[in-house]
C-alpha cells in the first residue's frame, strides 16, 4: 500500500472542495437541453463506460476519494476512470455560469481538476500515466514527436507534394505545422501551405519545430511538457516572429492557453488558420471555385470549449460558406454543446476502442444531417474520424477545413 | 471473484456488475453527505429489463442482501445512500419511453427516463408531463413515485402516477391500478379494484419493491405563458393572495417565497444575490398563467382576475402581468437552471406538507429556531407552493432552504443541529407530514404515529420480510 503524502493531499485539496460542492444533479451528463430541446449526452466517457465514476461528477468524486485517502492505491479500474476521459470539457461547459463558492471560478472547472489529478498521479504518486502515454512521452523526448518518427523527417511530407517545401526562414508569420499533420495527416500541412502561398502570404516554418507538448499536458506529464514547450517558445522568440499560425487545434490551444500560464506573455500572436484566412478571403487574396457539396462542421474541443470566451466557432464556418456551392448544415450538438471526437486527453493512445466508438457516435449525427462530408479544423479529430469511418463502414468523407479549402482553389 | 458477483454476472452480464471500490465510492455519497453518512454499496448492478430485475431480486431475497434502487440519485436527503452496503441497482439502462398516448393523456416509461427526456419527447406530441421543480435530469419514475413539487398544474395536485409495474422483493411482479384488472384496456387509470395499491409504493424511496414501469399522467402543452410577480412585506397578505388565486382556480404554477429564493432565480452571480434584499419586499409571490390558442378566452379572464387580486392587495412591488421570459418558460418545461442555485453553496432544504394559512406561524417558529442555532437570518430562505388548489385542506409544500459552505465544519454542524431540532418542531407546529421520509425525520415521527406506523410496518414486513429493500430509510 502506498502512503499518500500530505503535500499530495494539499495539492488536491482545492479540487476535492469542488467535489463537496458538486450538486450531484447530473447537469454535466447532458447538453444544455434548454438550447437544443433534448437532453442529448455530452460526456463520451460516461456514455461508453456507463458507471457514475466515468462521468464528470463521478470522476470528481474519485478525486475526492484519493484526496481523502479513501482510495489508497492504484488499480486498473482507477487508472481507467482517470485516464479514459478525453478531458473535452463538456461537463465543465454544463456547469459553467455557476460561481463556485469561495472562488472566482464560474462553476467547477473539471478540465483543470482532471489535468491536475493526472499531474499528481504522474509526478507525485507514480501511479500514472498509462504505458501507451509513457511511450509517447519517451518518443517526444527522443524524437520531438509522439509517433516515434524521426525528427529529421518532420518536413518530409512537403517534399513529396506539388506545393514544395515551405521556406524555413525568420518571417513575421510562422506556420507551426504540428506532429499529427507532419507525420499522420500530411495533406493538412500541405493544404495549409498551399493556401498561404495562394494568398501570397510571406511566411516561414521553424527549422527545428518540436511537439507542442499538448499530449503531455493532457496526461499530466507536466515537466516533460515544459521542456518541449520552452524550446518552441525560445526558438520563436529568437526568430522575431509576430504571428504564429496553427492548423492543429491542439497545438493552438496549448500555445494560446497553456504556454502563457507556463511562461507569461509570449510576445507573439497565436492564430488558428481558421482565424487567419477569413481576412485574406475578404481582401480577395483567396478565391474559391465552385464545389457542389453538403458539408457539416465538427467543433474541436481545443478550438471551442477549451478556449472559453476566446472560442473559435464562427470563422471556420464562414470559411466553409465562402466556397461557392458548399452547403453547410449543422449537427444537433454544435459549438459549445459539441460532442467530442474522442481522441483527446491521451485517450487515442491508451483506449483506441473507446476513441473510435466516440467518433462513430458523431458520425451517426453526421448522417442525420444528410451531409456527405464532415469538415473539422483539427488533424487529431480528422485522424480519429477516419478510423471511425473505416471501422463503421459509413460512407462519409472526412476532411480538414484546409483540405476542403485547398481543394477549392 | 466472489460467488455472488458470478451469480449477478450470469443475470445481467459481466459488464453490468462491479464490486470495484473505485466505482462503489461514486455511489457512496450524494449532495447531502453532511447530513447522511456516506457508505459504499458492495456491488453496482445495471439491469436492462424487468426480467433481469426479477432475477436480481430473487437472488437478493434468497441471500438476504440489501437492494437500493437507484434511478438518478438526485434528492435532498441521501435516499439512495446505503445504510448496510448491498446491491446498488442502477436503473439508468432501463430508459425507454414505451408509450405516449395523447388520447389517454398518459405515458408509460421505465425508471431511467429523465424528466428532460420525457418532456422533450412529449413536446413532439403536443403534450407535456408533470414537471417538477428539480433538475430535469432526475428520473421521472423516481420523482413521481416520491411525489414532488410541480410546475405543470397546481390545481391537479401532486399525484401523477396512474399505475405501476413493480418487482417485489421476492422477484414476483405486481401490476397496480387498472393494469392489475383482467382484460383491462390498459394501465391508464389509477382506480383499480379494491384498495389503492399504487399508493403503497409511493412516497418512500424503494423500500417496498423496484418500479420497472410506470404509467403517468400527461397534460396539454401550453404555448402561451404569462407571469405575474408581486412583492410583500406582510406574509399574511401574501398567503391571502395565494388563497384568492386558488379560490378562482387561476394559474398553473404558483409560489410564495422569501426574497432570497427569488433573488436566486434572477441574479447571475452569487455576489449579486444579496443586492436583491429589500428591492421586492420581504416576500414575493409569482403565478404562471398558461394556455393555448383555444383557451385564450379563459386565459384573458385569468389575467384579469390575477391582476385584480394583486392590485387589491398590499403589495409593495411588481404587480404587472407580462409574458414569461424564455428562460423561465424553459425552466417550467424541463428545469435546468434550478441547478444554478448551487452557486451560493451546497443546497440545504427541509420540506414538509402543511396548511397554507399557517405559513406565517411556520415562518416565525423557523426563524426563532434558526437564530437559536446561530445561523444567519438573511440566508434563511423558504418558500411555499400550493397544490390541490388550496381547496382540500389548503395543502401546500413548505420548504426551509439555505446554501452553505460544506467545507466549513462549524456551519455544517449548526445546520445538523438545526435539522435535528426542526424535525421535532415540524410536528409541534402542526404540519401534515414530512415531504419524504428519511432516517432523520422518521426517527422523530414514527414513535408518535401510533397505529398508522404499526400498520405501515406490518405491510412492509409482509411484502419485504427480510427487510432487503433500501433498509434504514423509513423504519429506523
Amino acid at each position: 500500500m502506498v502512503t499518500i503524502l500530505e503535500n499530495v493531499i494539499e495539492s488536491l485539496r482545492k479540487y476535492a472542495a469542488w467535489a463537496y460542492r458538486c450538486g450531484k444533479e447530473r447537469t454535466c451528463h447532458f447538453v444544455n437541453y434548454h438550447k437544443l430541446g433534448a437532453p442529448l449526452p455530452i460526456c463520451p466517457s460516461g456514455e461508453y463506460f456507463k458507471y457514475e465514476a466515468y462521468y464528470g461528477s463521478g470522476r470528481l468524486e474519485t478525486l475526492r476519494a484519493i484526496a481523502e485517502r479513501d482510495i489508497k492505491e492504484p488499480s486498473e479500474r482507477l487508472l481507467e476512470i482517470i485516464y479514459a476521459c478525453t478531458v473535452c470539457g463538456g461537463c465543465r461547459q454544463q456547469c459553467k455560469g455557476h460561481v463556485t463558492q469561495g472562488t472566482d471560478v464560474m462553476g467547477i472547472d473539471h478540465v483543470e481538476a482532471f489535468e491536475a489529478l493526472r499531474t499528481v498521479l504522474s509526478e507525485e504518486l507514480g501511479w500514472g500515466p498509462l504505458p501507451a502515454q509513457k511511450a509517447f512521452a519517451e518518443s517526444i523526448k527522443l524524437n520531438h514527436n509522439p509517433y516515434n518518427e524521426p525528427h529529421e523527417k518532420r518536413r518530409a511530407c512537403f517534399a513529396s507534394s506539388d506545393v514544395g517545401e515551405p521556406p524555413v526562414k525568420n518571417a513575421e508569420v510562422i506556420y507551426f505545422v504540428g506532429c499529427t499533420s507532419s507525420y499522420r495527416e500530411p495533406s493538412i500541412a500541405v493544404s495549409t501551405v498551399k493556401l498561404l502561398k495562394a494568398a501570397g502570404v510571406d511566411f516561414g516554418v521553424m527549422s527545428d519545430e518540436w511537439c507542442c507538448g499538448s499530449p503531455l499536458l493532457r496526461t499530466g506529464q507536466k515537466s516533460a511538457a515544459v521542456e518541449t514547450a520552452k524550446h518552441n517558445v525560445e526558438t520563436l522568440k529568437q526568430m522575431g516572429v509576430k504571428t504564429v499560425i496553427f492548423s492543429c487545434a491542439g497545438c493552438y490551444r496549448t500555445f494560446k492557453e497553456d504556454y502563457p500560464q507556463l511562461f507569461g506573455d509570449l510576445g507573439f500572436e497565436c492564430l488558428h488558420v481558421s482565424e487567419y484566412l477569413p481576412q485574406l478571403v475578404k481582401e480577395g487574396k483567396l478565391k474559391f471555385k465552385e464545389m457542389q457539396r453538403k458539408v457539416t462542421y465538427h467543433d474541436p474541443c481545443h478550438l471551442g470549449r477549451h478556449l472559453g470566451f476566446a472560442a473559435v466557432y464562427e470563422p471556420p464556418r464562414e470559411l466553409v460558406k465562402a466556397v461557392p456551392g458548399v452547403e453547410l448544415v449543422e449537427m444537433k450538438r454544435n459549438r459549445e454543446q459539441s460532442w467530442c471526437c474522442g481522441s483527446g486527453g491521451g485517450v487515442k493512445a491508451a483506449f483506441d476502442d473507446f476513441a473510435v466508438w466516440t467518433a462513430i457516435e458523431r458520425l451517426k449525427e453526421v448522417e442525420e444531417t444528410g451531409a456527405q462530408t464532415l469538415v473539422t479544423p483539427c488533424p487529431f479529430c480528422v485522424h480519429n474520424f477516419k478510423d471511425a469511418v473505416a471501422a463503421s463502414g459509413k460512407s462519409i468523407e472526412v476532411l480538414d477545413l484546409v483540405e476542403l479549402l485547398a481543394n477549392a482553389l | 471473484m466472489s460467488r455472488l458477483v458470478r451469480h449477478l454476472e450470469d443475470i445481467v452480464g459481466e459488464e453490468n456488475v462491479t464490486d470495484d471500490e473505485e466505482v462503489l465510492w461514486t455511489y457512496a455519497r450524494d449532495q447531502q453527505w453532511p447530513f447522511v453518512p456516506p457508505m459504499r454499496p458492495d456491488y453496482v448492478v445495471r439491469p436492462k429489463s424487468r426480467e433481469e430485475v426479477q432475477a436480481v431480486m430473487r437472488l437478493a431475497y434468497r441471500e438476504r442482501i440489501p437492494v437500493i434502487p437507484y434511478s438518478a440519485g438526485i434528492n435532498v436527503r441521501g435516499l439512495c445512500i446505503p445504510t448496510q452496503g448491498g446491491i446498488m441497482l442502477d436503473m439508468r439502462k432501463m430508459n425507454r419511453i414505451l408509450e405516449i398516448n395523447t388520447e389517454m393523456m398518459a405515458c408509460v416509461i421505465e425508471p431511467g427516463v429523465t424528466i428532460a427526456q420525457l418532456a422533450s419527447e412529449c413536446m413532439k406530441h403536443g403534450v407535456r408531463p408533470a414537471v417538477p421543480g428539480c433538475p430535469a435530469t432526475a428520473s421521472a419514475v423516481a420523482n413521481y413515485s416520491l411525489r414532488g413539487l410541480y410546475h405543470h398544474q397546481w390545481k391537479d395536485g401532486i399525484e401523477n402516477v396512474l399505475s405501476m409495474e413493480v418487482v417485489l422483493p421476492n422477484g414476483e411482479v405486481l401490476y397496480t391500478g387498472s393494469w392489475g384488472f383482467p382484460n383491462s384496456p390498459g394501465p391508464y387509470s389509477r382506480y383499480g379494484q379494491g384498495p389503492d395499491l399504487t399508493g403503497l409504493f409511493q412516497n418512500q424511496p424503494g423500500t417496498m419493491g423496484v418500479i420497472t414501469k410506470m404509467c403517468a399522467k400527461l397534460f396539454p402543452y401550453c404555448d402561451i405563458k404569462d407571469w405575474v410577480v408581486a412583492g410583500y412585506d406582510d406574509l399574511n397578505e401574501l398567503v391571502r393572495v395565494i388563497l384568492e388565486f386558488g379560490k378562482y382556480e387561476i394559474g398553473t404554477s404558483c409560489m410564495g417565497m422569501h426574497w432570497l429564493g427569488f433573488a436566486m432565480i434572477f441574479s447571475g452571480r452569487a455576489e449579486d444575490v444579496m443586492e436583491f434584499k429589500g428591492t421586492w419586499g420581504e416576500y414575493v409571490v409569482w403565478l404562471a398563467i398558461e394556455g393555448t390558442e383555444e383557451t385564450k378566452g379563459r386565459m384573458e379572464w385569468e389575467r384579469e382576475m390575477a391582476e385584480n387580486i394583486v392590485r387589491n392587495s398590499n403589495y409593495v412591488a411588481g404587480g404587472e402581468i407580462f409574458p414569461m421570459p424564455e428562460d423561465l418558460v424553459n425552466e417550467m418545461t424541463y428545469p435546468r437552471d434550478v441547478a444554478s442555485w448551487f452557486r451560493l453553496g451546497s443546497y440545504y432544504a427541509v420540506p414538509f406538507f402543511a396548511q397554507m394559512k399557517l405559513a406565517p406561524v411556520y415562518h416565525e417558529e423557523t426563524k426563532k429556531l434558526w437564530l437559536k442555532h446561530g445561523l444567519d437570518y438573511d440566508t434563511c430562505g423558504w418558500f411555499i407552493a400550493p397544490f390541490d388548489y388550496c381547496k382540500h385542506g389548503q395543502s401546500c409544500y413548505y420548504e426551509v432552504e439555505t446554501w452553505f459552505d460544506p467545507t466549513n465544519e462549524e456551519e455544517r454542524q449548526k445546520l445538523i443541529n438545526f435539522t435535528d431540532e426542526y424535525h421535532q418542531k415540524i410536528i409541534e407546529m402542526g404540519a401534515y407530514a414530512y415531504f419524504r421520509p428519511n432516517p432523520g425525520n422518521m426517527s422523530a415521527a414514527l414513535p408518535l404515529m401510533g397505529n398508522y406506523a404499526k400498520l405501515w410496518k406490518a405491510i412492509k414486513d409482509l411484502i419485504d420480510p427480510h427487510d432487503i429493500m433500501n433498509p434504514g430509510k423509513v423504519f429506523v
